[in-house]
């Protein structure tokens, strides 16, 4: 019994102090500020006095062929690059000299660009004398006061009419300001509604293009050889080495290296035959010799000993045909 | 909710970076295959009799087609089907040939033309080179000449073939002119003669009332120097090929020899043999001024022109035994280029620059080989009881000499024969004379 309550005095106590402690600490329930986000501040020890200085100074180029704005000389001419028949506009500038013109103007043997000439300032023309303004008459006549009268009234009349012309154009102006600033409000909604079906469309075909990337970097086939295992590439090369007989006379035939595409169908028969470098075969003869020998070598050793449930792999080949074994033996 | 959207965008943006760093490796890594051994072996070519009027193969056409595959053969670059004459050609060489029916030879090009003789008796001359492997035509001419000029319009052909299918300039175009020796070892009678590289239109140059020896022909004109045993007393001389006309090259006290032209055409280099000491001396064609490029106590001789004019490669015994040595045109930086077993002799510079031909003499035998300009790269070619005076082909890749063979006690053999080699060391070929043939030199391509 003793125990009880002292086990209720306990917790009387407990509960007296925890209350307690609710009610002193108040900013418990107060809201949290928001985090300030952290500020960098770079201390800059020497400050330009103006930005121009900068700027001028990054513009200097010093191989440029360009006259600096600054300077006050006359911009040298610039000859067109090739003058159309007709004769060009006259220049503002000073005409250039015909020794200039031909120096820089792009050859063009049958039409020699005409220099060209400089308008003729035309003569200044004298300045017109302004003519004084006619003198108010001085004195007042009768009629002259009547006729003011009546141009008072008929002023005030004017007056009445004028403020009610302004007051409709005021009111004909605000309402057609209402209504442009609906039609802009209208036209706004309406550009943000193309800009947001734009956005969605751009970023829906983003999406499509990353998918098909993805796509084909996982799935599509790969014309590289590592696909195909060493042992596969070693068998091709030894297949093709029995046909390639390079041209092994010419002066420097030993260092000819010929890159070649080679695409095959399903049965690993070669379909098509790409040069890499083919225009290189119409100025040099030597690596033309050498490059009729490689796409020989890969035809005839039509059809390649490829796996062929493993298309994929070898739809599109690329050969590499080093003639260095020519000097090496 | 919001953080969720947060954590959908940045996987997207995540994977998006990931793709994009994994993208250009997966689709743009070309691992090529390299093919890095071959088989180098001559062309087999179908060299198709050309056709005449009647569409069918005429004498002409034959004799062209001749030729051609005994100029081709020759280069040890191809090798001329001989089954290829069963194959009726296309009867015109506009018709595509159907290469279903070449293509079994195992030929991998075929030539076919026609040679057709107009009223005015000239020979209309057309040919198309085909590549039978991928049906491509590689090359195609015409022309018209003179039933005289048959053989050489054929060798002109034989160029463009081996020029388009090598790369490599050709050389069938080209003479040669050699020293022709008949009548017994003790009484040989030696003239100058001249041919076609293939031997045929010989024409002798001399008379053979005096002993004349080691022609050379001038690389950029039909000329010849040589050395002229003229009333006994050796000189070098120089022939116009067209007129026959010969100059005394200067009048020096003592013996001159071993002459050759620098490439230019415009100096002439040789050996002064005076009081005992043999040098070698360089003169100006234009002005015969000559000047002394060695000065040593041995014997310098057989100096050969680099074809930029910068070098001269000779030979000397000035080591003790002879050997290959370069110096500079003006005779300086003398520097010694064979170190092989055996001695060095006749060194000729390669009109390519890249090789000099040589002779060697080792163990009793004579050798002809090639070495890179530094001396490296030593490879002999041919060999015999003697083997003599390389001369190189306007190509640079095929070399002809002369072997003697070995003269027996009752004093007969000592026979000498003239052949020609491409610089692989295969195919080496006798070219037929009318008699012994010795000291070639090969022309420049003919104009």
């Amino acid at each position: 019994m003793v125990r009880s309550s002292a086990v209720l005095k306990s917790v009387i106590f407990h509960v007296a102090i925890v209350g307690a402690f609710a009610v002193s600490m108040p900013f418990l329930s107060r809201d949290i500020a928001p985090e300030q986000p952290t500020l960098t501040v770079d201390i800059v020890k020497t400050v330009p006095k103006t930005n121009l200085d900068e700027g001028v100074e990054a513009k200097v180029e010093p191989k440029s062929p360009e006259p600096k704005v600054e300077e006050a000389k006359p911009e040298p001419p610039q000859p067109a690059p090739a003058p159309p028949p007709p004769a060009p506009p006259p220049a503002p500038e000073p005409a250039p000299s015909e020794a200039e013109v031909t120096a820089e103007a792009v050859p063009v043997p049958s039409v020699k660009p005409k220099p060209v000439k400089a308008p003729k300032p035309k003569a200044e023309s004298k300045p017109k004398p302004v003519k004084a303004p006619p003198k108010r008459p001085t004195r007042k006549s009768p009629e002259f006061k009547k006729r003011q009268q009546e141009q008072a009234a008929l002023t005030s009349k004017l007056q009445d009419l004028t403020e009610r012309q302004a007051r409709l154009k005021r009111e004909r102006e605000e309402k057609e300001k209402k209504k442009k600033a609906a039609e802009d409000k209208m036209k706004k909604l309406l550009e943000a509604n193309k800009k947001k079906d734009k956005e969605a469309a751009e970023r829906k075909e983003a999406q499509d293009k990353l998918d098909q990337l993805v796509g084909q970097a996982l799935n599509a086939p790969r014309r590289t050889s590592s696909a195909l295992g060493v042992a596969q590439i070693d068998l091709l090369r030894n297949h093709i080495a029995q046909f390639w007989n390079p041209p092994a006379g010419a002066s420097g035939a030993d260092a000819l290296i010929v890159d070649i595409i080679v695409r095959l169908n399903k049965r690993a028969e070669v379909r098509e035959v790409l040069i890499v470098e083919e225009a290189r075969m119409a100025r040099d003869s030597t690596f033309r010799a050498a490059a009729r020998a490689a796409r020989s070598a890969v035809i005839e050793s039509s059809p390649l000993p490829l796996p062929l449930d493993d298309y994929d792999k070898w739809k599109e080949l690329e050969f590499e045909f080093n003639p260095s074994f020519i000097t090496r033996n | 909710m919001m953080m969720t959207k947060i954590i959908k965008a940045s996987f997207k943006t995540i994977l998006a970076m990931i793709v994009a760093v994994l993208l250009p490796a997966a689709v743009f890594a070309q691992e090529k295959i390299t093919i890095t051994e071959g088989t180098v072996e001559p062309t087999p070519i179908a060299v198709a009799s050309f056709t005449d009027a009647t569409g069918q193969p005429g004498d002409i056409g034959r004799l062209v087609a001749e030729v051609i595959s005994n100029d081709l053969e020759g280069s040890g670059q191809f090798y001329p089907e001989e089954s290829a004459y069963l194959i009726p050609p296309p009867s015109d060489p506009s018709i595509k040939p159907d290469f279903a029916e070449w293509a079994p030879l195992g030929v991998e090009a075929l030539l076919v033309g026609s040679a057709i003789e107009n009223n005015d008796g000239m020979i209309q001359i057309v040919f198309i080179l085909w590549d039978v492997v991928t049906e491509r035509e590689i090359i195609a001419g015409e022309g018209e000449v003179s039933s005289a000029g048959i053989r050489r319009v054929s060798h002109q052909i034989a160029d463009l073939v081996y020029e388009s299918w090598t790369g490599d300039s050709g050389y069938f175009d080209t003479r040669v002119v050699y020293v022709e020796e008949s009548g017994p070892a003790e009484r040989r009678v030696k003239r100058l003669a001249i041919m076609d590289q293939d031997g045929h239109n010989h024409t002798y140059l001399t008379d053979g009332s005096s002993l004349v020896l080691t022609p050379r022909f001038s690389p950029q004109v039909q000329e010849i120097a040589y050395l002229d045993y003229f009333n006994d007393d050796p000189k070098v001389y120089l022939m116009n090929v067209s007129t026959g006309e010969s100059e005394l090259l200067g009048s020096f006290p003592g013996m001159t020899f071993a002459p050759r032209f620098s490439y230019d055409g415009k100096k002439l280099i040789m050996s002064l043999a005076k009081d005992g000491l043999t040098d070698i001396y360089e003169m100006d064609l234009s002005t015969q001024q000559r000047r002394r490029l060695t000065k040593s106590p041995s014997i310098d001789t057989s100096p050969s022109y680099s074809p930029d004019g910068d070098k001269i490669a000779f030979n000397s015994d000035r080591a003790g035994a002879q050997q290959i040595y370069v110096m500079n045109a003006d005779g300086s930086r003398v520097k010694r280029v064979s170190y092989g077993k055996g001695r060095y002799a006749t060194p000729v510079w390669s009109p390519r620059g890249d090789l000099i031909a040589f002779t060697k003499m080792y163990k009793g035998e004579f050798f002809i080989g090639v070495m890179n300009t530094d001396g490296t790269g030593e490879r002999l070619l041919a060999r015999g009881f003697l083997v003599e005076a390389p001369t190189w082909a306007p190509n640079g890749r095929v070399l002809m000499y002369f072997k003697q063979q070995p003269t027996k006690e009752d004093g007969s053999g000592g026979e000498t024969y003239l052949y020609k080699i491409d610089i692989t060391g295969f195919n080496e070929r006798r070219i037929i004379t009318p008699s012994f043939a010795s000291d070639p030199a090969w022309s420049p391509i003919l104009p």
